[in-house]
């Protein structure tokens, strides 16, 4: 059995590494990719956790932020191809998206 | 009459079956969308003021859905501090909604069915986030009205999907936020449940996974809240969405995050608890003193009505939050009643704003002349009204939250947010005199009286407006009960 400290350490690599990823990637897709990463990552230590307690809840759970994730990903999709659409191309840089 | 105990029940039930209807009949006639969208939040509202009788002075009302008791199943928690939370959002958006009438066929054109169904869906994901009982569910209200809002701010000008995806990509970080502190809460705890959770914090709250937890879930919740750093998304999401958008979502988007920040902080873990290992609310009220500054300053400098809207709004939110991390009677009443009395404010400003934004093509400031008095009687009238109560002088409604508020720093021994709510209110002075001087007092240099006729906007935008200045100077005199009634719901240790 593996123990819980893997799978919340992995948990936390994986949120680190997608919210390093929207900080400093450029590219709107891969942003938003990140993005999911984040999520699936709380996903992870939803599911450890649940393990952990012997306790179904935490991956019904998951069930619901995954549905919730794939909502996400349409609308942010769909904002991307409205972007795309107006400017043909999807580099934050480009579009001064994240200027002050 | 429907009995109380399963009133909680039927706030998503006439939001969802609205929005199904709006979208079926809009299938062939689009422009029956706006009437249905505006009768379902009327009717929304209408059950939350007769939520808000029930409980004001009552125990809270509990509903668990499909009959499955709380730890298992979710639970509809109906409170007073809910109720009034309800009844500012529904009867706000039905104000707006109504005012959209006017705007709809310029603004919208064949969209209306999309925007009507995306501001109840708005609406349903608000609702929702106030009643839930669980910390789980409500995450997903919290990404219901996040969606939604995403989907009416891309509706706008050219850069209107740019503020959207910015919003998109900073408001899904946050959610995620609150979804791994929700997470580490479940891991200690092995519940959800509000109630059950605020029952064992009092054991566990010096651990390290309910310190993290604590920490994750304010941060994705200042996020939403556009609290100081964390403010990005809202300027240009105000901005560039269209007029109507911009009305629904200002008034009351952030006010609901608010609302979790004070369920959160006061009612599950409350006021020891939070701040038993790290000074987190005061933290957070100095976050809040410096956004109140920040935001006034950088509303000075903008030349944009709608921008300078939006970094107000910034500044406001920082006055509702340092109420509630105040953590006592007074900061809590004055954070309510701001609530009440911005949602007012907010949403009277941005109604004007679309309604020049409308009738003048454009909404910069520095174009603003006294023709505007003559042609707008009416809207300008509201636009002073609504400012003054901003700058917070009595007897207007704006002037009774701050005093309360000021109340609560001292009672918190604060001198700096004291000393920030006094020089706040001297810099709302500032950047909205400057408009009512150009209003009332600037000379337009053309000669030509004609282009000064009275062309007021139609009744259907008047209307709105009008209320809610109306109401702004109500509930200035009537702030006594208000204020009373809202004490009574601070929690008790």
């Amino acid at each position: 059995m593996i123990s819980i400290e893997w799978l919340i350490s992995l948990s936390a690599v994986l949120f680190t590494i997608g919210l390093i990823g929207v900080l400093i990637r450029r590219n709107a897709v891969v942003v938003f990719m990140c993005i999911e990463l984040m999520l699936n990552a709380v996903n992870l230590s939803l599911v450890a956790f649940s393990a952990y307690h012997g306790d179904i809840a935490g991956q019904i759970l998951v069930f619901f932020s995954l549905s919730v994730a794939a909502a996400e990903a349409v609308v942010g999709l769909a904002i991307i191809i409205a972007i795309f659409r107006n400017n043909l191309s999807v580099d934050i840089g480009d579009i001064n998206l994240l200027r002050f | 009459m429907i009995e109380l105990s399963s009133l909680p029940a039927l706030f998503p039930i006439l939001l969802i079956s609205g929005t199904l209807l709006v979208v079926l009949t809009g299938l062939r006639y689009s422009s029956m969308a706006q009437p249905i969208a505006t009768l379902t939040a009327f009717f929304t509202a209408l059950t939350s003021l007769y939520a808000l009788l029930g409980v004001a002075n009552a125990e809270p009302v509990r509903y668990a859905f499909g009959g499955w008791a709380p730890p298992i199943g979710i639970e509809f928690v109906l409170d007073g501090v809910s109720g009034f939370f309800l009844l500012v959002i529904n009867s706000v958006a039905t104000l707006v909604l109504f005012h959209s009438a006017g705007l709809r066929n310029q603004i919208l054109g064949t969209k209306q069915t999309a925007y009507y169904a995306l501001s109840l869906l708005l609406l349903l994901g608000l609702n929702g986030m106030v009643l839930t009982g669980d910390l789980f569910n409500l995450y997903v209200f919290l990404e219901i009205s996040s969606l939604a809002s995403y989907g009416l701010i891309s509706i706008g000008s050219r850069q209107a999907p740019y503020a959207a995806f910015r919003y998109l990509i900073i408001g899904t970080v946050g959610g995620t936020f609150y979804l791994l502190g929700v997470g580490f809460l479940y891991a200690v705890t092995g519940t959800l449940n509000m109630a059950d959770i605020a029952g064992l914090i009092p054991e566990i709250s010096a651990t390290t996974p309910v310190i993290t937890a604590l920490i994750l879930i304010i941060t994705g919740v200042g996020i939403k809240a556009a609290l100081f750093p964390m403010y990005g998304w809202l300027p240009e999401a105000y901005t560039h969405a269209n007029a109507i958008s911009s009305a629904l979502i200002a008034p009351i988007g952030t006010k609901v995050a608010a609302y979790i920040l004070v369920r959160i902080g006061l009612f599950v873990f409350g006021a020891e608890n939070v701040d038993r290992v790290i000074p987190a609310s005061q933290t957070i009220a100095i976050l809040a003193g410096v956004g109140i500054l920040f935001g006034s300053l950088m509303a000075i400098s903008q030349r944009n009505l709608k921008r300078m809207l939006a970094f107000s709004s910034v500044s406001q939110i920082g006055y509702i939050v340092m109420g509630i991390a105040l953590m006592n009677p007074f900061g809590f009443a004055g954070a309510l009643f701001h609530v009440l009395n911005h949602a007012i404010m907010k949403s009277a400003l941005f109604l004007v704003s679309a309604t020049i934004e409308q009738e003048e093509g454009h909404s910069d400031l520095t174009r603003f002349d006294d023709t505007y008095r003559k042609k707008y009687p009416y809207t300008m009238a509201v636009f002073t009204i609504a400012a003054i109560s901003m700058i917070g002088l009595p007897p207007l409604a704006g002037f009774f939250s701050k005093w309360m508020l000021a109340l609560g720093t001292l009672e918190a021994g604060s001198w700096f947010l004291f000393v920030v709510i006094l020089s706040s209110s001297l810099l709302n002075a500032v950047y909205f005199f400057r408009i009512l001087e150009r209003v009332y007092l600037k000379k337009s240099g053309q000669k030509d009286p004609s282009d000064a006729r009275f062309q007021e906007s139609p009744w259907v935008m008047r209307a709105p407006a009008l209320v809610l200045a109306i109401a702004l100077m109500a509930f200035g005199f009537a702030n006594a009960p208000i204020l009373e009634m809202i004490q009574l719901w601070f929690p008790v240790q």
